[in-house]
């Protein structure tokens, strides 16, 4: 894909938060928010793979379902292609719903074990209303599309590998030819020889049919290996935004800098001379947090501006957002 | 003690270094000869396509005591049918001349004060029996199956409430308002099921509303409302298929108590009346000849206790066929 083809803006998101309200019990008056997702600004190119990165309840994955409307945010825009998808109710999302898609996190549950895989993976097409004979020809075409044989259509989930569920989760993902396909950590459930065969299928059929994709991980490695541009999440809000080399090469914030350092280094000699920066603590809960910077409980250049008002983000370099009051 | 004698296989070096010739190696033809399967081989499944219930079957069929419960219960259920069409014998009138006589080739179980023969009475008890208990289970099923699925894909309020209607229901005293039904209602076979139906469907409700609100947020259910999946076809063709092994044990239980119930409450004379023939009903008339022609008494009642044992040993079968993980 070149740089020309990549300048299309197919979503934008703008000031998304998606708050979740926690029960205390039947009858307790006090009512917190866990606020998941806190004011996340980004835009994804037609036919680019954006990753978002971050530990674990930092708000990936729910920024990821809110735009694919599994969630009602709470606040903020998804621009789909010039439409605000987010204050549409489920009934009016519904046409726009073949045009994104997801694959999930854990090939186990995400094919429902009663079904064969024709079945699973004409499903999105039978929901959307496409007559049966075209249903059954696409899902013929997918499933070799993805490396499996035909004899496997009338097959049930349990029957197959990890590796190839999640290619079954693909092709379902593919069945009514998205534009927009969210993947949410698509490979952390399967082993490292099979995570090769899924990334290179994924990139292969973007290269095809110009999918973009926003990639959720927690893996830097290879989110680097595919992503074009790279967002870092933390408690709920985006700090750091780049292109790839950007933000490896110069990476700002320090919540970046520690994930960067702990990425694996293949030779041992650069990892023997490559500093580890270990963060002391544990990430504070989202629910009713205090103002100010999420990361300064963690952050060792924290100031006095940290803890009064949250950073804004702004651009530092031409195409690289920072949402740091020392750094930059 | 004798020492056995070991026998060493001692390999000198010459052996060891002997090329072998070629009357030992024979050469694989051309077409026999490739090192590893070929890529669409790889992914082949060579185990015969199995589904969820042939699995079942296998493992309900290797419980000796399951199999046995459900062979009587068969055969019961075909001599129900069968026998009373072709026997001599009628389940009512008055035969004064074959009064009160004891088991032999032509009465079976003997005769009772009228002079029926006890075993087609029985056998026209086992229709009455096996009717309340397979009509009751049915619409318990159907009633628990809709009221607990709704209750727990809703969630939230609409489950407080549904919940608390049926904690109501549960805290009346059953024996009242089933003497109520039997009153208001007449005493027939319709009244009966429809007394016991009137709470009974509780237990299979709480079952589907656990099992329901454990399944919504599986991703397959995710990925079927990413396509605009409603939240009946979500219940329809994800959740209830999915928990339906639980399902059918509650339902599986709820046949011999709907049986035990009938019986009971003719035995105390509100169920089926004389002279139509309930198990509980002949139970009923032997009393008061208990002492003098036990027989009467005690073949209505083996045949209860066959019927509940079968049937309670067909739900344990049921149960771990199911659900391998519950046996103990």
């Amino acid at each position: 894909m070149t740089e020309q083809k990549r300048s299309r803006v197919l979503m934008e998101v703008r000031d998304l938060q998606m708050h979740f309200p926690v029960n205390h019990g039947l009858l307790s008056r006090k009512h917190s928010v866990l606020k998941a997702v806190d004011g996340v600004s980004f835009s994804l190119l037609a036919g680019e793979t954006f990753g978002l990165v971050g530990e674990s309840g930092c708000g990936k994955t729910t920024v990821g379902r809110t735009l694919v409307r599994l969630y009602k945010p709470t606040a903020g825009e998804i621009l789909f292609d010039g439409t605000d998808i987010a204050p549409l109710a489920e009934r009016e999302v519904l046409p726009y719903r073949r045009r994104m898609q997801m694959i999930f996190q854990d090939p186990y549950a995400s094919l429902n074990p009663r079904m064969t895989v024709s079945s699973i993976i004409g499903e999105p097409m039978r929901l959307q209303g496409f007559p049966e004979a075209e249903i059954r020809e696409r899902v013929r075409e997918l499933i070799s599309q993805v490396g499996l044989k035909s004899d496997h259509l009338s097959r049930y989930p349990h029957e197959f590998s990890g590796g190839q569920r999640q290619r079954i989760g693909i092709a379902r993902a593919l069945a009514t030819r998205p534009e927009f396909i969210v993947c949410d950590e698509p490979i952390s459930a399967l082993d490292v020889s099979i995570q090769a065969q899924v990334i290179n299928m994924l990139e292969e059929l973007q290269e095809k049919l110009g999918i973009t994709y926003l990639f959720i991980s927690h893996d830097l490695s290879m989110v680097s290996h595919i992503s074009h541009r790279v967002g870092v999440m933390y408690l709920g809000h985006l700090v750091e935004m780049a292109d790839m080399r950007e933000l490896y090469t110069h990476n700002l914030h320090p919540y970046t800098q520690a994930l960067m350092s702990a990425v694996p280094i293949a030779d041992p000699d650069v990892a023997a001379a490559s500093q580890r920066i270990v963060l002391q603590g544990d990430v504070p809960a989202p629910i009713d947090p205090p103002p100010g910077c999420p990361f300064r409980s963690r952050c060792r250049y924290c100031t006095g501006a940290c803890a009064e008002t949250m950073p804004e983000m702004r651009e530092v370099s031409p195409g690289h957002f920072l949402a740091c009051h020392v750094k930059g | 003690m004798a020492r056995k004698k070991k026998e060493h296989v001692v390999l000198r070096q010459e052996d060891m270094l002997r090329i072998p010739d070629a009357e030992t190696y024979r050469e694989l033809p051309e077409e026999q000869f490739r090192i590893c399967p070929e890529d669409d081989e790889a992914e082949a499944i060579v185990r015969p396509s199995t589904t969820y219930w042939h699995d079942v079957w296998q493992r309900f069929r290797r419980d000796p005591m399951a199999l046995c419960g459900l062979v009587f219960i068969v055969l019961m259920t075909l001599a129900a049918i069968l026998i009373p069409r072709f026997s001599p014998y009628s389940y009512d009138g008055f035969f004064f001349k074959s009064r009160n006589l004891g088991p032999s080739w032509e009465h079976l179980c003997g005769t009772d004060q009228m002079g029926r023969d006890i075993f087609i009475r029985i056998l026209y008890g086992a229709r009455i029996s096996l009717t309340v208990g397979v009509v009751a289970a049915a619409i318990n099923f159907v009633i628990g199956v809709i009221y607990g699925g709704i209750s727990g894909y809703a969630g939230g309020r609409t489950d407080m409430i549904m919940m608390r209607i049926v904690d109501i229901l549960t805290s009346l005293p059953s024996l009242l308002y089933i003497v109520l039904i039997m009153l208001v209602l007449g005493s027939n076979v319709g009244s009966v099921i429809l007394a016991l139906c009137f709470t009974s469907w509780i237990g299979t409700a709480r079952v589907v509303r656990s099992e329901v609100m454990r399944l919504k947020h599986s991703e397959y259910v995710l990925a079927a409302r990413l396509s605009g999946a409603t939240p009946w076809y979500l219940l329809v063709h994800h959740l209830v298929p999915n928990a339906m092994g639980p399902i059918i044990v509650s339902t599986a239980f709820l046949i011999p108590s709907a049986i035990f119930s009938e019986a009971f409450l003719s035995f105390l004379g509100i169920g089926i009346q004389a002279p139509q023939a309930s198990w509980g009903t002949l139970a009923n008339e032997a009393i008061p000849v208990m002492m003098t022609y036990p027989h009467q008494l005690f073949f209505p009642v083996a045949f209860i206790c066959l019927t509940m044992f079968s049937f309670n040993f067909i739900g344990d079968g049921l149960r771990d066929a199911l659900d391998p993980r519950m046996k103990h």
